[in-house]
């Protein structure tokens, strides 16, 4: 394949790759509807309300499907370079770096805003239904998935040329720097959350998912500022 | 305690060798950003590393990193 043809494949394979993001969005967004449709909904047993379930769980599988087409085609990719003057390895260092300041964040902002305003209300009691359980534990999700994100994905081990790229020494150095920075404000915010609670344990309540958010955005956030400053010329 | 630091040269040999990062990076088989990272003293390399950048550039580990002890280091102002 010549140079020409390597970057039409390559501007191929990234704009299916970005289409295919697009539709997994929207998948999500579907669900995520139906979900809020089936929890606030008075009556459950008629109209869309009644599969409201089983639609969103064929958006998530639908989504889930072409998520991971979308990503096997990050192989195909990995042959065609669109961009011959940029080096492979610089192109995956910076969507790695953009993932890790986009993903922690935005799913910080959802977790606080979804969690914040009903930690009051299971702290007084009145938490009895599942659905304010629910949107108690979407912060968990946060506290799970920003993390991972930093520890990076089977994908990125795959194959010798992803390691030597989003696994090599100088990630790996990134990595437990990032991670002892989590630790560390992890360790700060639980410590200022028990002093908290000692004197106001509603504000602390409140406070606790907020703790926790920082926490888990926090070492992706550093190793992205890390990766940032490793790529300047000094 | 003596004050000890790294002064890598690691720049001078590859541009005599007259290799850019990226090329230095792919006869290593490590990314730009390790080269870049270890040419600006922000990253030390592992000493497996260090041996195959001087393998790579064909000069001694001595002669790609120079350590540098208090006394070579320039006073500290006020001190």
């Amino acid at each position: 394949m010549d140079d020409k043809a390597s970057r039409k494949t390559g501007k191929s394979v990234i704009f299916n790759r970005k289409l295919a993001l697009i539709i997994v969005a929207a998948m999500a967004g579907v669900a995520s509807a139906m979900i809020a449709l089936f929890l606030t909904s008075e009556d459950r047993t008629s109209g869309l309300t009644a599969v409201a379930p089983l639609v969103a769980l064929a958006a998530l599988l639908a989504g889930a499907a072409i998520f991971v087409f979308a990503l096997s085609m990050g192989a195909a990719r990995e042959m065609a370079s669109p961009d011959p003057k940029t080096p492979y390895g610089d192109r995956l260092q910076r969507e790695r770096r953009g993932r890790l300041f986009a993903l922690p964040l935005s799913a910080f902002i959802l977790g606080i805003l979804g969690t914040i305003a009903v930690m009051d209300a299971v702290y007084f009691g009145e938490a009895t239904d599942f659905n304010w359980w629910i949107r108690a534990g979407m912060i968990l999700v946060v506290a799970i998935t920003a993390p991972l994100t930093l520890a990076g994905s089977w994908h990125e081990r795959r194959t010798p040329k992803l390691r030597r790229y989003l696994n090599d020494e100088l990630s790996v150095a990134m990595r437990g720097k990032a991670w002892g920075v989590g630790y560390g404000v992890l360790m700060g915010g639980a410590c200022l959350l028990y002093a908290i609670a000692l004197f106001d344990p509603r504000l602390a309540m409140v406070l606790a998912p907020m703790t926790l958010a920082i926490g888990s955005v926090a070492p992706g956030l550093w190793f992205a500022i890390l990766d940032r400053r490793a790529d300047l010329d000094e | 305690m003596s004050e000890r630091r790294l002064e890598p040269r690691l720049r001078e040999a590859r541009v005599a060798m007259g290799l850019t990062q990226a090329e230095l990076a792919e006869k290593a088989r490590v990314s730009r950003k390790t080269i870049n990272t270890v040419e600006n003293g922000v990253f030390t390399p592992s000493t497996t590393l260090a041996l195959v950048l001087s393998r790579v550039l064909g000069q001694p580990v001595e002669a790609l990193f120079h350590l540098l002890d208090d006394d070579d280091l320039p006073p500290r102002a006020g001190g």
